[in-house]
């Protein structure tokens, strides 16, 4: 019986969900002045009311069915509803939201972790189509495996032509007077033999394109099921701003825009809370008196407005106030009083940029005294810590025409995307894989020139279609060594970029393989648009990554002229490599991982014993990142310095890796009890395995 | 289990997921139902009711794109099958619509279900699952309502003349009910002397929606009965629900909680009785559409008082419970198709007071 409760507690909060924001929208497109479905809101009243009945909320209930009778006259009448039967409806509506989500009373501390909502997490609402889609890709996949197959006998055969060539020419080498004679159908045998290997080459470099293609695309598809529109994350934050603005003695009202944007479940979850801090900071910061206010001719209410959008794989979300803005000045003296500014920079007063990103230093605060909401200082870098873990950046400037503007911006997905590696002119640059249609290895003979243009025919779907190309270079602003119009034999790569039913082709030197990379924004800084963001890379280098859809807009605009915005390239010093610790008494084991830890760009250092492991980590424990220890160590061993670290505060939170030669279950356990994050066994000791553990630990 | 009946097949319409997933428990936790197929909407109902071929479908009434009416009309005529309304028994707008899809050919209406915590909720989802269990035991036949012309069969019983002029005339129906008493009466203008009283066999919490409905359908004014009133002309007076109706000696209506004859409140049989023992000749039974042999006795008692009785023929009736017990009794003067009963009673007044 507990489980069907579970079950329908869970279905109402998704149900609501819908239909509150389903109402709120077509309420918003009347006001706007849009004819809007009247029978559809009464029937999502009447829903939303027997579903409140299911589940014994009887408030709930009743509160929709006063929305019934609401909503009944126009129906009856076949007319749009009245602005105020609206008023009253949004009324009533923020009653249920009540009655259904109560609003919590605020005993969290700021950057204490909030658990998601129980029935948030237990039902998962899935596009039936996204489903579709994944299955679609899956099949494909199986269709490209099952090809690889077939590659199998290909290769067969050709081992065994090669095998009749080979004893073919023993039997003329054994007969030279017949050689002259034999030479010539050996001669063509070895000419069928390099076309059938040719043609397999080529075949087997398909097949791995379209396996790669398409497990990156079976990745992205699987990532876009667990994609949710943001309203079932960020719904409820105007009543809730209202609140808080009301216990401070204000009035504000928040303007929302973008609800139906979609984007990881879990990374909305995550964005939540430093949304709420966001909004805190706006009514702390950004409220004015009424008379200041009105001199500017702004409404009573503080308007704060939150906003998310979508774009080429990346999610943001603005927050945004029409109060008093940033005061550089204040910021400027309290980042100096906090050392922040060096004494030595006292003569050039900042940019407004660089001392905005200094708010979100900890411990950052101007606010005269700690508020109760805001001002203790922890918020704003709460809120960069946990954007950045979402791999993404926050900025603040100056809003337009007043008030101050907080923009977020973070991968869509939390799952690695897929990038198309582009090298040329000795630099590498990247592009998102969902945008590029495929890569092509071709000689630059093989341009053809339509109205003064550089184009290439391609064969799509059993038809030429001709696609534009332009140099890479033309885009990044480098110089590039392949001259458009050479006529060597020398290949270039081109990828052919695609929106909807337009194609670009991008010429570079040369083109990787398609490889998973998590994206990183760029360091603060002007950052071109045209960098979408960074990808590190596994030498540690790191490589700008490009926006197909900022592409597409100059080429479509510009027609060709890209010259306005360059990409930039990264200063490789710029890219932090991780710091690993190595503990281990083996001479042997330490100078194997070591090697093998830093051909993948690691930097490490390195510990004899337990006790060695904690001087290392007392005088360098901030740049640690990560610590590799075995577990038989004299001094210390494995066990007494995990739990000498779980005890220290600062060290806690250091992931670590056990290495043992002992699989003993009681110790796996006992390690894995007393906090280790990973535990691997030395005698089976694959560095694949302790790599990939590094990389999901860090 | 050995010897387990074949569990009957539902298919649930629903929008609301949540009241999907209640629905759903009732119908797995009880063993005479399976669940054959979930349906969002009235479309996906449509698309796969060949291939599901359930055994009886619960309907909800409210539904995003094609409404719970026009959904019944298209089964009952492509692919008749039973069809159980679902619908909040609160009288609004939402009722009128229930009642108009058993008039398209539903077969009954059932309360929406109230959460496991609520105290009805015992009750409601038994009665839920009972009426598909039971409903689907009917076999239904392809819509005729909305065919024209069709050739009048001849009526077995040529008796059409009453032996008094009438007083009172009482109609009773179960199953199919709704449409065959608004067919009835809607034949019936508002000049019609004679008041009728009606039992029809519904949920409680319904009856108050019927009677509005059941009032639009007819000239006449239609009420629930008072007890202590006095029939009035133009008037049809339909037994609250849970309760039995009679008339009394002194021709005033009596309302009473009574225990149920053959677990019916309100009892046909008891409302036939007393018309044949307080008016005699000068009252009208008719027994329609119904599961069950409720009203079969009273109407045989009114014929032998002298009263004139009609059944409905099983060429029309939905069910041919009711007035099959009733006609093998004996108990009917004349057994007639639906479309002509109202004629009938007509007719009977006519002469009377020619």
């Amino acid at each position: 019986m507990a489980d069907i409760r579970d079950q329908l507690l869970a279905a109402f909060s998704l149900e609501h969900r819908e239909h509150q924001t389903a109402i709120r929208e077509a309420f918003a497109r009347a006001r706007g002045g849009e004819a809007i479905d009247v029978r559809e809101v009464f029937r999502r009243a009447h829903s939303l009311k027997g579903a409140a009945r299911a589940v014994d909320l009887p408030a709930v209930e009743a509160i929709a069915h006063s929305l019934e009778t609401l909503f009944a006259p126009a129906l009856e009448a076949g007319v749009q509803f009245s602005g105020a039967e609206i008023g009253q409806a949004l009324t009533k509506l923020d009653e249920i939201e009540r009655a259904v989500n109560p609003p919590k009373p605020e005993t969290q501390a700021p950057g204490q972790d909030a658990k998601p909502a129980a029935d948030a997490t237990a039902f998962l609402r899935v596009d039936a189509e996204r489903v579709a889609q994944l299955s679609a890709t899956v099949h494909e996949l199986s269709a490209e495996i099952d090809a690889n197959a077939h590659m199998a006998e290909t290769s067969a055969a050709l081992a065994r032509e090669s095998q009749a060539l080979s004893r073919a020419i023993e039997q003329a080498l054994q007969n030279p007077q017949r050689a002259a004679q034999a030479l010539t159908g050996l001669a063509a045998q070895a000419r069928t033999l390099a076309r059938s290997a040719a043609l397999a080459a080529r075949g087997q470099a398909e097949r791995s394109w379209s396996a790669e293609r398409l497990s990156a695309q079976l990745r992205e598809d699987l990532a876009r099921i667990a994609m949710v529109s943001a309203d079932t994350v960020f719904s409820g934050m105007g009543p809730m701003l209202r609140d808080m603005a009301q216990e401070q003695g204000l009035t504000a009202e928040l303007n929302v825009s973008g609800l139906t944007t979609e984007a990881d479940r879990a990374l909305l979850q995550s964005l939540r809370d430093p949304v709420i801090q966001l909004l805190r900071n706006a009514l702390a910061h950004g409220a004015e008196a009424a008379g200041e206010r009105k001199r500017h001719g702004k409404p009573e209410a503080l308007q704060v407005s939150l906003a998310l959008s979508a774009r080429a794989g990346r999610l943001e979300l603005r927050v945004a106030d029409d109060g008093r803005g940033p005061d550089w000045r204040k910021i400027e003296s309290t980042a100096r009083a906090r050392g922040l500014i060096g004494r030595n920079e006292a003569e050039e007063t900042s940019s407004d940029d660089a001392l905005a990103s200094l708010v979100f230093e900890p411990g950052f605060s101007t606010a005269e005294h700690v508020e109760s909401i805001a001002g203790r200082g922890m918020g704003l870098s709460v809120v960069a810590e946990a954007v950045r873990r979402a791999g993404g950046a926050v900025h603040m400037r100056q809003g337009r025409p007043h008030g101050t503007e907080f923009v977020i911006s973070t991968p869509l997905t939390a799952a690695r995307q897929s990038i198309v590696l582009l090298q040329d002119a000795g630099a590498r640059f990247g592009l998102p894989a969902y945008a590029v249609e495929r890569v092509l290895d071709i000689k630059p003979a093989a341009l053809g020139l339509v109205g003064g243009r550089q184009t290439l025919s391609v064969s799509q779907d059993g038809n030429q279609i001709i696609i534009p190309v332009i140099p890479l270079s033309r885009v990044t602003g480098t110089k590039s060594a392949v001259r458009a119009d050479a006529s060597g034999e020398e290949k270039v790569a081109v990828a052919v970029l695609r929106q909807g039913e337009t194609r670009l082709g991008l010429m570079a030197d040369a083109a990787e393989d398609v490889r998973e990379a998590t994206l990183v924004n760029f360091e603060a800084g002007h950052v071109a648009p045209i960098n979408l963001a960074a990808t590190q890379l596994e030498d540690g280098e790191s490589a700008p990554v490009l926006d197909p859809e900022i592409v597409f807009q100059r080429f479509l605009r510009h027609d060709l002229d890209l010259s306005t915005d360059r990409a930039q390239i990264p200063v490789a010093a710029r890219a932090r490599k991780h710091v690993i610790l190595v503990v281990d008494d083996s001479v042997t084991t330490r100078t194997l991982e070591k090697s093998i830890l830093e051909a993948q760009g690691y930097r490490v250092i390195l510990a004899v014993d337990g006790l060695d492991a904690l001087e290392a980590l007392k005088r360098d424990g901030a740049e640690i990142d990560l610590i590799v220890a075995d577990v038989e160590m004299p001094r210390l061993d494995g066990f007494g310095l995990l739990e000498s670290l779980k005890r220290d505060a600062s060290l806690a939170r250091l992931p670590v890796i056990m290495m043992t030669s002992r699989a003993e279950q009681a110790d796996i356990e006992r390690g894995l009890g007393l906090g280790a994050d990973a535990y691997l066994v030395k005698q089976s000791f694959d560095q694949r395995e302790l790599l990939t553990t590094i990389r999901q630990l860090l | 289990m050995t010897g387990k009946a074949k569990q009957v097949r539902v298919m649930l319409v629903e929008d609301s997921p949540t009241v999907r997933t209640l629905l759903c428990h009732i119908v797995d936790q009880d063993p005479r139902l399976a669940l054959a197929a979930v349906c969002a909407s009235a479309e996906e109902a449509l698309q796969s009711i060949e291939t599901v071929a359930p055994d009886v479908i619960s309907m909800d009434i409210r539904l995003p794109g094609m409404d719970g009416i026009e959904a019944t009309r298209r089964i009952m005529t492509d692919h008749p099958t039973p069809i159980v309304v679902v619908a909040d028994s609160v009288h609004d707008v939402a009722l009128s619509i229930a009642m108009n899809a058993l008039k398209a050919g539903a077969l009954s209406v059932v309360e929406k279900p109230t959460g496991l915590g609520a105290a009805s909720y015992g009750a409601i989802a038994d009665t839920i699952a009972t009426q598909l269990f039971i409903m689907s035991q009917v076999p239904v036949i392809r819509q005729r309502m909305n065919l024209t012309a069709k050739a009048p069969t001849r009526p077995r019983g040529n008796d059409d003349r009453a032996d008094a002029a009438l007083r009172i005339i009482g109609i009773a129906a179960s199953t199919g009910g709704p449409p065959a008493l608004a067919s009835v009466l809607g034949a019936l203008p508002k000049t019609f002397p004679i008041p009728l009283l009606v039992v029809q066999h519904m949920g409680a919490s319904f009856m108050e929606g019927f009677a509005h409905w059941l009032d639009g359908q007819t000239e006449l004014k239609v009420e629930i009965a008072k007890q202590g009133d006095t029939p009035q002309p133009g008037y049809a007076y339909v037994a609250p629900g849970d309760r039995h109706l009679t008339l009394d000696a002194q021709g005033r209506m009596r309302v009473g909680a009574e225990a149920p004859i053959a677990s019916q409140r309100p009892a046909a049989t008891l409302l036939f009785q007393s018309l044949a023992k307080n008016v005699g000749p000068k009252a009208a039974g008719v027994v329609l559409t119904g599961m069950g042999e409720d009203g079969a006795r009273g109407l045989l008692e009114m014929k032998t008082a002298g009263g004139y009785t009609i059944a409905e023929d099983a060429s029309t009736a939905v069910v041919f419970g009711m007035p099959a017990v009733a006609a093998k009794l004996g108990a009917a003067r004349a057994i007639l198709p639906l479309d002509q009963i109202g004629a009938r009673l007509l007719h009977l007044v006519e002469e009377a007071h020619a």
